[in-house]
């Protein structure tokens, strides 16, 4: 996978410390590294946050030690306030801020082009093709880093870093420096309104020569042909993963001969030579890339300072929204070569069928769905404001739960929470947070609440883990990424700590507890928190098949259901199917034997599948 | 596009062990000494969403994407989610189909209907221009001795079709992919898969 290759490129390039927190599509970086950190010698931490997760890489690169940053695109985000003074500060030890971008939001709130961000934060940034060439772009990028003594930008694409492909593996270095050294430089490290001033001439000049430096990265290319297709010569900029469509493309068109091809990985700042000698050979070209017309402006740009006269197109033949494939690539091609190529009308036609959606659900077993059925039966009569926020959660503002309202980005949940309370003092509003979101970026609200005596409730679902991204460990966890024992923080204790007005712990399965404690929360005058705890059932099915038992599912009992709809339209666990008589039956292979289903059948007709079997038996 | 590469398209729902399945059918490529390219939309796949892997075997591949009408064969583990991308097939490539739905909560709780299974083979044949091989591929699976074997069964089922793979490319990547104790499972269930392609190309032909 492409996180994975990056992952080895980080342990070939000889890195002390990786940081991240997890996010599709970038977690699998630090998941990897974090497996085999005591076996290659690196520190690696799923941190608090992507700002501290930065922060941390920053102090090693400032000691003198190589260190990455993993994370996705809105992450950066959170990372910005200290990202965008690091180049400032520039690189002692190698840097490099990996940036998974999800062009298509396949996982996100939206999709950033975070070469802009780069652009911003003044990040040289390099963009792989493939998965062989991310992982040795991040060995080169850190070498680069520590070259030119400034931060680097990688930048992926959720469709590089899942794809998979064959990888060669190279040595892992032996001569770069992992022993951290302290040196008090306050010209660099401090910023003051001197230190900023210093520091931003010397940025500008480190600028001029990492522009120079970008013409001699090994992962572009450059072709020029000598000829012309309907009479134009044409050239083809094609920037990271894009490379891979346009190489295919121009071959399934047999442009392959007949077109100037640059291949760009270093797409900010650009290497002026390579890009200014393409734009002297050729009459048009054509910019791939996905998201923003990053390139296509630079070279505009470019070509007005140097006086080309050829003409540059991009988004004239290409979506700037989601994501790009290997058929917007070819038609892009077939029209911006006139050649037309083949036309897509029986796909189109296919695509009309009328297929029922699939909305991603709870999980069988999951205690999300107990907090929900039981937030919606106890709040629903005084129609709350739920402001939700990013995690498994989430999903409870599709059917059946259609509870949250708003889910904007990490911490948001807890920041409008205190927006709605302000504006709507009448009505009840609740912010349901995740475990780890409510680590990440929640506290600060939950303090801004608390201090200004808002009534609102705060609802955390607590299952232990980072559950959305793939189980990752947060500061309410009991080990870290390296798998080594960690304190617990408990969010109660915070909470408390803070002074919130009133706060409860309690297991989503014990319904009767849980709306007890939502009640309760109702009626109080400030600021509730409730933690609903239970912990991931993946994770608990997982540990129960590794210590060789068997689930043990349920099953309906016919006799006793009576077609009342609950389970599958209100409680709706995947596993519970509806019959044609509109009674219910449970797919034992997906069962995960949680019995919350039983403990919400006001009919008791949810029985273990063994008692079941036994009583048919006897 | 080309007759070197063998794309392939593979559609299910999350827990159904696409992404098993095509990371096995990568490792057979690689076994047979190919160049491998695949993707897998991962995001959603634990919790019951939509799912899809591409992947590419051939001497010379670059996009991990299979393009549109291009791929030789659609491995459907769920009649919905193969007709979702039944636009990726091209025109007499194969559609290997599980009958067994699994509807999503859309239909459970009423609000939409399930397509049709003769329906969507008839689609399949008549305006996707492919041609089908379905079988319940789950009770195959059941019949191995574990449903989550669903995608050896698929797999099985692949290599009875004339490809750039042979079937002991698979069954070698099938020993390198699993742990000891599930590969026994896994070949029976390749086999199973495997047999009943063959049984049904033979009545196709008959």
């Amino acid at each position: 996978m492409g996180n994975e290759a990056m992952a080895r490129g980080a342990i070939e390039a000889g890195v002390s410390v990786a940081t991240g927190y997890p996010g599709t599509p970038a977690a699998e970086i630090i998941d990897t590294l974090g497996r085999v950190a005591k076996d290659v010698g690196m520190y690696v931490e799923w941190s608090v946050n992507e700002k501290v997760a930065f922060e941390i890489a920053l102090a090693a690169s400032y000691s003198r030690v190589r260190a990455i940053s993993a994370m996705k695109h809105v992450g950066a985000n959170v990372a910005h306030d200290s990202v965008a003074t690091a180049a400032y500060m520039g690189a002692r030890g190698g840097l490099l801020l990996i940036s998974c971008d999800d062009p298509g939001s396949w996982s996100s709130q939206n999709e950033q082009d975070n070469r802009i961000f780069a652009m911003h934060a003044y990040l040289p940034v390099i963009e792989p093709s493939s998965p062989q060439e991310a992982k040795d772009a991040v060995a080169y990028a850190l070498d680069l880093s520590e070259r030119l003594g400034h931060p680097v930008m990688l930048r992926s694409v959720v469709f590089l870093s899942h794809a998979t492909g064959d990888v060669v593996l190279g040595p892992v270095r032996g001569d770069v420096n992992k022993e951290p050294v302290w040196e008090r430089n306050v010209d660099v490290a401090v910023f003051d309104a001197r230190g900023a001033r210093i520091n931003r001439s010397r940025l500008l000049e480190r600028w001029e020569r990492i522009r120079e430096a970008m013409n001699e990265v090994p992962f572009n290319d450059l072709e020029i042909v000598d000829a012309s297709v309907n009479g134009r010569r044409l050239g083809v900029i094609a920037a990271g993963l894009a490379y891979s469509y346009v190489v295919d493309a121009l071959r399934w068109l047999d442009l392959e001969d007949k077109v100037s091809l640059l291949k760009l990985s270093t797409t900010y700042p650009l290497p002026a030579r390579l890009v200014g000698r393409l734009l002297g050979s050729v009459d048009d070209v054509l910019v791939v890339e996905e998201l923003e017309p990053f390139i296509e402006m630079q070279t505009k740009a470019l070509a007005y300072e140097i006086g080309a006269s050829a003409g540059i197109h991009g988004k004239k033949y290409l979506p700037v929204a989601r994501e790009l494939n290997p058929r917007k690539v070819y038609s892009a091609l077939a029209a911006f070569a006139e050649v037309g190529g083949r036309g897509f009308s029986r796909e189109d036609a296919l695509m009309e069928n009328v297929i029922p959606r699939r909305p991603p659900v709870f999980c069988p077993g999951c205690p999300h769905r107990m907090s929900f059925y039981a937030l919606r039966k106890i709040t629903r009569s005084k129609k709350p404001i739920y402001s939700g926020d990013i995690g498994c959660y989430g999903l409870g503002y599709l059917p059946p739960f259609e509870v949250i309202d708003t889910i904007i980005a990490m911490g948001a949940g807890m920041g409008l929470a205190n927006g709605f309370s302000l504006l709507f003092p009448d009505r009840t509003t609740i912010a349901v947070v995740g475990d780890s979101t409510f680590f990440h970026a929640s506290i600060p609200a939950l303090v801004n609440a608390i201090h200004h005596n808002r009534k609102m409730i705060a609802v955390i679902l607590d299952n232990d883990v980072t559950a959305m991204t793939g189980d990752q460990p947060h500061p309410g966890t009991a080990r870290d990424a390296m798998g080594n024992p960690a304190k617990r923080v408990m969010i109660e204790e915070v909470a408390e700590g803070a002074g919130a007005r009133y706060v409860e712990v309690v297991d989503p399965t014990d319904i009767r507890r849980s709306e007890q404690a939502f009640r309760k929360a109702v009626a109080t005058d400030g600021v509730s928190v409730i933690v609903l705890r239970r912990p991931c059932e993946l994770i608990r099915v997982r540990e129960k098949l590794r210590a060789g038992e068997k689930l043990e599912p349920y099953q309906i009992d016919l006799e006793r259901c009576t077609a009342c709809k609950i389970c599958y339209d209100l409680f709706s666990c995947p596993a519970i199917m509806r019959l044609d008589d509109g009674k219910a039956m449970i797919d034992t292979d997906l069962c995960t034997g949680c019995g919350d289903c039983a403990r919400i059948c006001p009919f008791n007709a949810v029985v273990p599948l063994r008692e079941l079997e036994g009583r048919v038996g006897a | 596009m080309s007759d070197d590469v063998l794309d392939v398209v593979i559609a299910g729902v999350g827990g159904q062990g696409t992404i098993t399945g095509a990371a096995v059918l990568g490792r057979a490529g690689v076994i047979a000494g190919y160049k491998v390219r695949g993707i897998d939309n991962r995001g959603l796949a634990q919790r019951g969403g939509a799912v899809m892997s591409h992947v590419r075997i051939g001497r010379d591949v670059n996009s991990a994407m299979v393009m549109d009408g291009e791929a030789d064969v659609l491995l459907g583990f769920e009649p919905s989610e193969a007709l979702r991308r039944a636009y990726f097939i091209k025109q007499g490539g194969w559609i290997l189909l599980n009958t067994k739905p699994i509807p999503p909560i859309t239909v459970t709780i009423g609000r939409e209907s399930y397509p049709d299974i003769d329906g969507i083979i008839r689609t399949f044949k008549d305006d996707a221009g492919a041609r089908v091989l379905a079988f319940d591929a789950s009770e195959l699976a059941n019949e191995a001795g574990n449903p989550i074997t669903l995608n050896t069964v698929m797999l099985g089922a692949f290599s009875a079709l004339d490809t750039l793979l042979r079937p002991g490319h698979l069954e070698a990547a099938i020993r390198e992919s699993f742990r000891r104790k599930l590969q026994d499972v896994n070949l029976v269930a390749f086999q199973l898969g495997r047999e009943k392609a063959l049984e049904l190309l033979r009545s196709r032909s008959g």
